[in-house]
């Protein structure tokens, strides 16, 4: 029966009968031949994304706690080279008891000239408070005479800006050596020496303070009278401020960087709408623009000297020793001080990302992305400051000083984007990446409160869906980020970002 | 056999890949054996996807002897099987025996139908005359095999196949008698 010719015909038939079978049928087929696997895959992806998550959480918060315990202010700090037992009383005199600069009464300045000579005699160094609780409230007190202070200092001081204690650290170390520069450089003393003026006497020096920072509280200038007689070096103090209304008119609007970050997103079966993956994202980041545009900081020396004598080869002294006259009067001295800071260059660092990609289909060619993500950058900026230091009439110097700064930002990141498939193959992604403030450093000090807690940033890239092994896809991604908001305030960073890169995803599509 | 080894011990060594690439070089054929045995695709589908867990799961069971095609053709078979038992499409009419029966072997027509529409009026015999024309005239089974995998007499796989041939012929020399639906 089977050689009949009915049998034959129908066995060449059917063996060319073939159907091809839904996809479900290798899937369900592929769920029961490997299930332990898969699941065993896939726990381990989830754990190792929880412990990243955890260790980063952690490391967070301890380092959230670190920072907040080195930010706590010193009360106080004294450089004293002489028992306060031993020094006239220091008194914060007000402002309007003070008698204006260069305005002592002359009794009272005779009275308190030899006392304040006996004590600058037998003192080296007048003490020096500084309150670095409150920068701006902060004052000074060198006392060299109770009874008569130089009020110039308190004139200055209304210049200080109000600014944070980041910004002015950031700017004390930045012009510390500036006002070196402009003290040791000052042609002053020697002025002083030519002048011949019998037995000057300092009565006092004092000049409120501005800044904060123990680097700022004092200079020396020693002064020669004209007999030889070597004057006690007098303690002097610099009040910095920021000139804002200089920066406020720079155009430097952001700083180009690129980042070339790579993501790897761990591939999960794809059973419904909603899909998350384990992210992680490695690359570099870099400010690879240069801000070129001045900025502008003020200084001030001041100082107070009682019979003071203006050099006699000065003519200009009363721009500078104002309320002097010649021959012997009380008169202190102020300098101005000028920094011009430029940025150069930066230079790339490390830079990755932590967290979960979460994909939502929300049409056969629409997908909506976001996601929670850690976010690390880091870059480096070499900073010129270029100085023109100013001291009595003439520039007394220049001096060039070039910073390292190393930044570290960190950002909780949630990205809000479009994917519009146009094919298996190519798609595009659009959206807004937001970057949520966690902490940031330059080089060892904290900026936390320099950083804006909010940082939205426009993203934009190309997704090619390259074909992988079994069902996983990998997406290339080029991709442009532009900062909407700058990553720091404030006038020395106020800038934005943007990234341009590749990413690369890892993942299964959806059937 | 080369590659079809390799192929098979990477399967056993838990290589999804190879699993994959051995289920889409058998899916297409395999899926038309069950076809031929089912009422519906979504039949067939069930048992295409019983069948191959069954060819991975006693894969290791392969001695290498043979075509592999013609070890999970055979699988593919007893998991149809297994699934009609499940669903009781047996009906095996014993009242008919081979006597009975006119044998029309001198006049057996040209098939002139494809290989999908000649499947499909096979789907339409009786479930008991379709199992064992199947296993009989395509797979080429002797009807003592039948009769032991059915667990029915010789003599009533012999009757069912002759009342199942005599009706497909008669269908085939007039196709029209039959309504042909693909969709299954």
């Amino acid at each position: 029966m089977q050689d009949s010719s009915l049998e034959k015909q129908l066995q060449q038939l059917m063996s060319g009968l073939e159907f091809e079978p839904d996809a479900a049928v290798w899937k369900n087929i592929e769920e029961e031949i490997n299930p332990k696997k898969k699941k065993r895959i896939a726990a381990w992806w989830w754990l190792t994304g929880g412990i990243l998550l955890l260790c980063l959480s952690g490391g967070i918060l301890w380092h959230g706690y670190n920072t907040r315990k080195s930010a706590q202010p010193v009360a106080t700090q004294h450089h004293t080279t002489q028992p306060a037992a031993a020094l006239p009383q220091q008194a914060q005199v007000p402002a309007a008891a003070l008698p204006q600069h260069g305005q002592a009464p002359a009794a009272a300045q005779g009275a308190a000239s030899a006392q304040t000579f006996a004590e600058a005699q037998a003192s080296a160094r007048a003490d020096v408070a500084v309150s670095q609780a409150h920068a701006s409230d902060a004052t000074v007190v060198a006392a060299g005479a109770a009874d008569s202070v130089n009020a110039n200092g308190a004139t200055t001081s209304g210049h200080a800006k109000k600014t944070d204690s980041h910004r002015q650290q950031s700017i004390a170390g930045k012009l510390q050596p500036v006002m070196d520069q402009a003290v040791t450089g000052t042609d002053m003393p020697a002025q002083l020496q030519a002048a011949g003026a019998a037995l000057p006497v300092v009565t006092a020096a004092q000049i409120p303070v501005a800044a904060p920072t123990p680097a700022l509280s004092a200079a020396t200038v020693t002064v020669n009278s004209a007999s030889g007689t070597l004057l006690p070096a007098m303690d002097m103090n610099v009040v910095v401020y920021e000139q804002e209304a200089t920066l406020a008119t720079d155009k430097n609007a952001f700083t180009p960087a690129a980042a070339v970050t790579t993501l790897v997103i761990v591939p999960q079966k794809q059973k419904s709408r909603w899909n998350a993956y384990p992210l992680v994202a490695i690359g570099a980041a870099a400010n690879i623009g240069g801000v070129n545009t001045t900025h502008g900081y003020g200084g001030s020396l001041s100082y107070g000297l009682a019979d003071m004598v203006v050099p006699a080869d000065r003519t200009d002294y009363q721009s500078y020793y104002p309320g002097t006259g010649v021959g012997q009067y009380p008169g202190g001295g102020s300098g101005s001080l000028t920094s011009y800071l430029n940025m150069r260059n930066t230079y790339a660092r490390l830079a990755f990302r932590l967290g979960m990609e979460v994909e939502y289909a929300a049409a056969s060619h629409w997908r909506i992305l976001t996601g929670l993500q850690y976010q690390y950058i880091s870059y480096k900026s070499v900073i010129t400051t270029q100085t023109l230091t100013s001291f009595n009439s003439n520039v007394s110097g220049t001096n060039k000083v070039i910073y390292d700064f190393a930044y570290r930002l960190q950002y909780m990141a949630i990205p809000l984007q479009v994917q519009y498939r146009f094919s298996n193959k190519l798609a595009t992604s659009a959206g807004i990446m937001n970057n949520i403030k966690l902490s940031g450093r330059q080089g060892n000090e904290s900026i936390n409160n320099a950083m804006r807690t909010w940082v939205p940033s426009a993203l934009l890239s190309l997704d090619i869906l390259l074909p992988g092994r079994k069902e996983q896809v990998w997406k290339l991604s080029p991709y442009v980020q532009y900062g909407l908001k700058s990553n720091i305030t404030g006038a020395l960073q106020d800038k934005r970002m943007l990234q341009a890169g590749v990413q690369a995803v890892w993942q299964i599509p959806n059937d | 056999m080369t590659e079809s080894r390799q192929l098979i011990k990477a399967c056993l060594a838990g290589d999804g890949t190879a699993q994959q690439r051995l289920y889409q070089q058998y899916a297409g054929p395999m899926l038309g054996v069950c076809y031929r045995y089912t009422k519906s695709m979504d039949d067939a589908q069930d048992v295409l996807q019983e069948g191959f867990i069954n060819v991975f799961r006693n894969l290791k069971q392969y001695k290498m002897e043979g075509e592999l095609g013609a070890w999970i053709r055979r699988i593919m078979v007893n998991a149809a099987l297994n699934y009609l038992k499940k669903k009781k499409r047996y009906q095996f009419d014993t009242l008919l025996t081979e006597e009975h029966l006119h044998l029309v072997t001198d006049d057996d027509p040209v098939i002139q139908l494809g290989a999908k529409e000649v499947a499909q009026l096979i789907r339409q015999l009786p479930a008991g005359y379709q199992t064992i024309f199947n296993l009989h005239a395509v797979e080429g089974y002797p009807h003592v095999e039948i009769a032991q995998m059915l667990g029915i007499t010789e003599s009533t796989s012999r009757t069912q196949y002759m009342r199942a041939r005599k009706i497909l012929i008669e269908w085939l020399k007039k196709p029209a008698l039959k309504k042909i639906n693909y969709a299954g």
